[in-house]
């Protein structure tokens, strides 16, 4: 380390095969967990590796590193000019005012910059250990191990598609360790003049060697695996039907078929800068098959000019309204044709793609965005099953401001609603298969038999649902119903345990057989906060594990309302509760979130359970940041582990010699010679006690001792001699003296 | 603080050593090796170039055991009578009297051993090997001790005889005496300036005792594990694969014999693996072969030795 070496070619090369090796470690990030952007991550594993391999003094990296790193969180989370303090003081007050909440492992109450830092601290770390065991002790066997390890693992048990890594890993791995090794042969070799065509010469074969396995395996006829899915197979959850089949979260258009267990999905949909928490409204459906939900009958028109059209009390009217004005941008691999939008929709404008129609669905009220200026072709239904014309492409949007209003509920003014549906509503929305069974009217009759107005029955209903401990919240071990089981009988009756889907439909179902029009709503749940922009309004980020359904709630005089029946979300709406009467107020459920005061934390699926639904070892809401910095952990004790091995061999050693305190003075000196060899080098089995003394580099006076109870081994072993008493008592003196005395 | 002396030479060995070396400065092992042969019934073969002290080590040795001492200079026209003796014709007594010739002696220096004819050499070795000489049907006990130092030239002269390899096994040991070094010689040339040390040496050991001290040789411990390296390495030298002619099963006799006497000189009463692979050069090189095509790739007995020792599992336990 103290002679300055430029770095050759092939350094860089291996750094090269490093760095691609350290991106097979970081991808799945983005799909498996909130990560949204890579680039830091790679500017570090780029920037470490770089400063590792050009420079050889280590303590002249450690302060770059730290400027860099400095740099990095100024680049992507502060828009002040490098050169300020500002940004360096408020940074500096995160990460103090967060390192307790790091030790209390709250990762959640941390601010994003302090996570990040601490983070990118980690990895840092990590990487400078890594570079250091594989460029530079050549130990690289074991991390393209791992790497594997690690792809096979994500890709068998996690919705992450590792296939290709796979093979990226082992092709760069392997290249890495053939470069690695050959700097290391010509090293030794003296062959220096000839060493960077031997060199080229050796990659060029087992390059040809990797791609040609490669290929083999690739085109190689393969049998189908014979265990397709893992997870459903470990869980257990065959015995009830075989076709449970893991879906992963998030909003899609098909509903025809509900439960089943799901797969947490940490991907960003869209990120929403509003002055409102609310619901993202996406779609309503209508008609529930048993199974699920499908829409009725369509009545749509095309909006040719959306930029100037302008809703009104589409979904519900008087009540006190709140304006609400959010933008949306849809930065997630993700984009939708459908409009998402808080309460109901004003207007909608700013949208980009800009040449869009819109196809507004007047009974559902949903939004559907196509490309160019088309007239609107009616759809066909075939078998419930809806095809468009070829001309009405679906174009989805990348950002759209919305216009809307959110309702203040009045709660006097629904509960003296009365019960004086329209005929078209009724038609449509209090129809039910007739296989339901009998009993889920029963049980919602039950439920509601002391209240008196569809106000009351709908939070009786609510209320049985989210609080009557009854029904669990659980998305992996969800249980499907058999074929010819309703959907709602099931969860009511069987299973008793579901997410939203379960308690939507449940709700909705239950009150329609007690003539309450309602229907199924999907959208997004209000997401989690992340901060504020300059007009103090709030940046939420909605995730695919926010996706979400609901109930609406039809009222005459005043439209749709909003319900929410899944126990472990809160309903965004507000209410008046301006009813004057006796009777305490049905109380708005709200789940025990613990000491979590402030309401604008995401309502995702997961990562809000209750205490009482978490299911110990299943559940998957431990933030990424605490795996993450386990691993950090268990790779350094490992490799403190390694580096100190000798000590702790010794120390193993030591407890074995005084365990065996009272054994043949040949144990003790065996047990002695292994302390010896742990400490300074192995005997060669060719070597005698004698010479192995003799070589070994140990200072005179702990020679002679070695010596001395070598020749009283030698006594009793060769020459079978009993060691006397006073021998024995000396010898022991020595072995004890020795023992401590030897350092690694 | 030690309460037992290790290793302690025995006393009447360590008067031995010291008297030689008084004479021979600076050959301390080589004396210790030639004072095991003996004291393992063995006889030497020193290959060395003349002038390096080989006739003054046998002569202190003789000298300090108090026996007769006989030289025999071998030259191509020297006949087998004249190294075991000849019978004659006594007139007088009209009968055939034996001469004795200089095998009869206590120890012995055959010089030059490879310069006669083969029918000679024989009849040296054959009488190294039997202890006895006959001559017209008699046979004649040669006296206890009987050592027999033979050298030989390593250089390659004109006129030479090569031992045949099977003479060769009957020596216990090949010594190399070496130059001394500069501090050796000089040491020397002041000690022989005044008066030649050998007139002044006195004997330390008597026939008698030479006997008894061979006989405790021949008690001294050989533990199994040794035993079984003993045998691993002779076993090794044969199955090498660049070695055409293996160590015999006399080899390996002559090799528990030496390391008992190396141990017995060294004061111990068992004999350890350091022993064993002290001896092994000495008493396994003459008897082996290189290949000549190893011997091309630059293969020596030594080197063959060297690598089968620092392969061969040594017995700790």
């Amino acid at each position: 380390m103290s002679v300055w070496k430029r770095p050759t070619v092939w350094q860089w090369v291996s750094a090269l095969f490093l760095f691609l090796m350290l991106r097979e470690w970081l991808l799945p990030l983005q799909e498996l967990t909130d990560t949204g952007i890579l680039w830091p991550f790679y500017a570090i594993v780029a920037g470490v590796l770089i400063i590792d391999v050009a420079i050889p003094y280590r303590w002249i990296t450690i302060p770059i590193k730290m400027l860099g790193l400095l740099w990095l969180l100024h680049a992507s989370l502060f828009d002040t000019p490098l050169f300020a303090t500002d940004w360096l003081a408020e940074l500096y007050g995160q990460i103090v005012h967060d390192l307790p909440l790091a030790f209390q492992q709250d990762w959640a109450a941390m601010s994003i910059l302090s996570r990040n830092a601490l983070f990118d601290l980690m990895l840092i770390v990590l990487i400078t250990m890594l570079t250091y065991l594989v460029l530079e002790q050549r130990q690289g066997l074991w991390f393209v191990f791992l790497t594997e390890l690690y792809l096979a693992v994500l890709d068998t048990f996690l919705p992450y598609d590792a296939s290709e890594g796979i093979v990226r890993t082992l092709i760069f791995g392997f290249l890495l360790l053939a470069v690695s090794h050959l700097m290391k042969m010509t090293n030794m070799a003296t062959v220096a003049e000839k060493r960077s065509r031997l060199l080229f010469g050796s990659l060029m074969a087992s390059l040809l060697i990797i791609l040609v396995s490669v290929g083999i395996g690739y085109a190689a006829p393969k049998k189908a695996a014979s265990w397709p899915d893992p997870i459903a197979f470990l869980m257990g959850n065959g015995n009830e039907t075989p076709t449970a089949v893991m879906k992963k979260v998030g909003y899609d258009n098909n509903d025809e078929r509900l439960g089943g267990p799901f797969l947490q999905d940490n991907t960003l949909v869209f990120i929403a800068t509003t002055n409102e928490r609310s619901y993202w409204r996406g779609d309503s459906k209508d008609l529930y098959t048993g199974v699920g939900w499908e829409k009725g009958e369509r009545d749509y028109t095309a909006i040719l000019d959306p930029q100037n059209y302008e809703w009104k009390n589409e979904l519900f009217h008087g009540f006190e309204m709140k304006k609400v004005e959010a933008t949306l941008e849809f930065k997630g691999p993700q984009q939708f044709a459908t409009v998402f939008y808080p309460g109901q929709l004003n207007k909608v404008s700013n949208y980009a793609p800009p040449n869009a129609t819109v196809v507004y669905d007047q009974l559902n009220q949903q939004l559907e965005v196509r490309a160019g200026k088309i007239n609107l072709i009616q759809p066909r239904s075939q078998n419930g099953k809806t095809e468009y014309a070829p001309n009405t492409l679906l174009l989805k949007l990348n950002q759209y401001k919305v216009n809307a209003e959110v309702p203040v509920v009045s709660e006097k003014a629904v509960t003296e609603a009365g019960t004086d549906y329209p005929e078209e509503i009724k038609e449509r929305y209090l129809q039910l298969p007739a296989t339901l069974p009998p009993r889920v009217k029963e049980l919602a009759k039950s439920i509601t038999q002391n209240a008196k107005t569809p106000y009351e029955k709908v939070r009786a209903i609510e209320n049985y649902l989210r609080s009557s401990g009854k029904y669990k919240y659980e998305t992996k071990d969800v249980p499907v119903a058999a074929e010819g089981q309703d959907f709602v009988d099931h969860f009511l009756f069987d299973s008793m345990r579901g997410y939203c889907d379960h308690f939507s439909t449940s709700m909705a179902v239950m009150l329609r057989s007690l003539d309450i029009p309602t229907r199924w709503v999907k959208g997004f749940a209000p997401g989690e906060r992340v901060g504020s922009d300059d007009q103090n309004r709030d940046i939420m980020e909605i995730r695919n594990k926010d996706a979400h359904s609901w109930v609406e709630v039809y009222f005459p005089g005043h439209g749709w309302i909003p319900f929410e029946a899944t126990s472990t979300f809160i309903s965004p709406v507000r209410f008046n509760y301006d009813l004057q009467t006796s009777q305490p107020q049905l109380p708005i459920p709200v789940p025990d979130l613990g000491n979590q005061t402030s309401p604008d934390r995401g309502d995702g699926r997961f990562n809000e359970l209750e205490e009482g639904d978490a299911v110990p070892g299943k559940s998957f809401s431990i933030p990424w940041q605490v795996n993450a910095g386990l691993v950090v952990v268990a790779a350094v004790a490992g490799f403190m582990a390694w580096k100190r091995r000798k000590d702790i061999q010794l120390w193993w050693l030591r407890r074995q010699i005084d365990q065996h305190k009272g054994n043949k003075y040949q144990d003790r000196f065996n047990w002695l010679l292994r302390v010896m060899e742990s400490v300074y080098s192995r005997r060669q089995s060719g070597e005698t006690l004698r010479e192995y003394v003799g070589r070994i580099t140990i200072p005179a006076d702990k020679r002679q001792d070695l010596r001395y109870l070598t020749e009283m081994y030698e006594r009793t072993v060769y020459g079978y001699k009993e060691l006397e008493q006073k021998a024995r008592s000396v010898a022991e003196q020595l072995i004890e003296r020795l023992i401590r005395q030897l350092k690694p | 603080m030690n309460p037992i002396k290790l290793d302690q030479m025995h006393p009447a060995i360590a008067k031995l050593i010291d008297n030689i070396e008084k004479v021979l400065i600076g050959k301390r092992s080589v004396i210790e090796m030639m004072v095991a042969a003996i004291l393992a019934n063995g006889h030497v073969l020193l290959e060395d170039v003349p002038g390096v002290g080989k006739t003054m080590l046998v002569r202190a040795l003789a000298k300090s055991i108090g026996g007769e001492f006989k030289r025999i200079q071998f030259t191509p026209d020297l006949l087998p009578t004249d190294v075991t003796g000849v019978a004659i014709f006594n007139q007088q007594t009209m009968e055939f009297e034996f001469r004795q010739g200089p095998l009869f002696a206590n120890v012995i220096l055959a010089d030059e051993i490879n310069r006669t004819s083969p029918k000679t050499q024989s009849a040296l070795l054959e009488a190294m090997e039997e202890r006895s000489v006959t001559v017209d049907g008699t046979t004649y006990r040669l006296a206890n001790p009987f050592f027999v130092m033979a050298t030989q030239n390593p250089l390659e002269y004109e006129g030479t005889f090569p031992l045949p390899e099977a003479q060769l096994d009957r020596f216990l040991m090949q010594l190399r005496l070496g130059y001394p070094t500069v501090d050796e010689e000089m040491r020397m040339l002041s000690r022989f300036s005044d008066v030649n040390p050998l007139t002044e040496l006195e004997p330390v050991l008597s026939a008698a005792d030479l006997t008894q001290l061979q006989k405790e040789v021949a008690a001294i411990k050989v533990s199994e594990g040794v035993k079984e390296y003993i045998v691993r390495l002779c076993h090794r030298t044969r199955e090498h694969h660049h070695i055409y002619l293996g160590v015999s099963p006399r080899g390996s006799l002559a090799l528990y014999k030496a390391v008992q006497a190396l141990a017995f000189v060294r004061g111990r009463d068992y004999v350890i693996p350091d022993d064993v692979k002290e001896l092994v050069p000495l008493v396994f090189a003459h008897r082996m072969i290189v290949k000549p095509e190893a011997r091309l790739e630059g293969a020596t007995v030594d080197r063959v030795l060297t690598v089968i020792l620092t392969e061969t599992r040594v017995p700790v336990s």
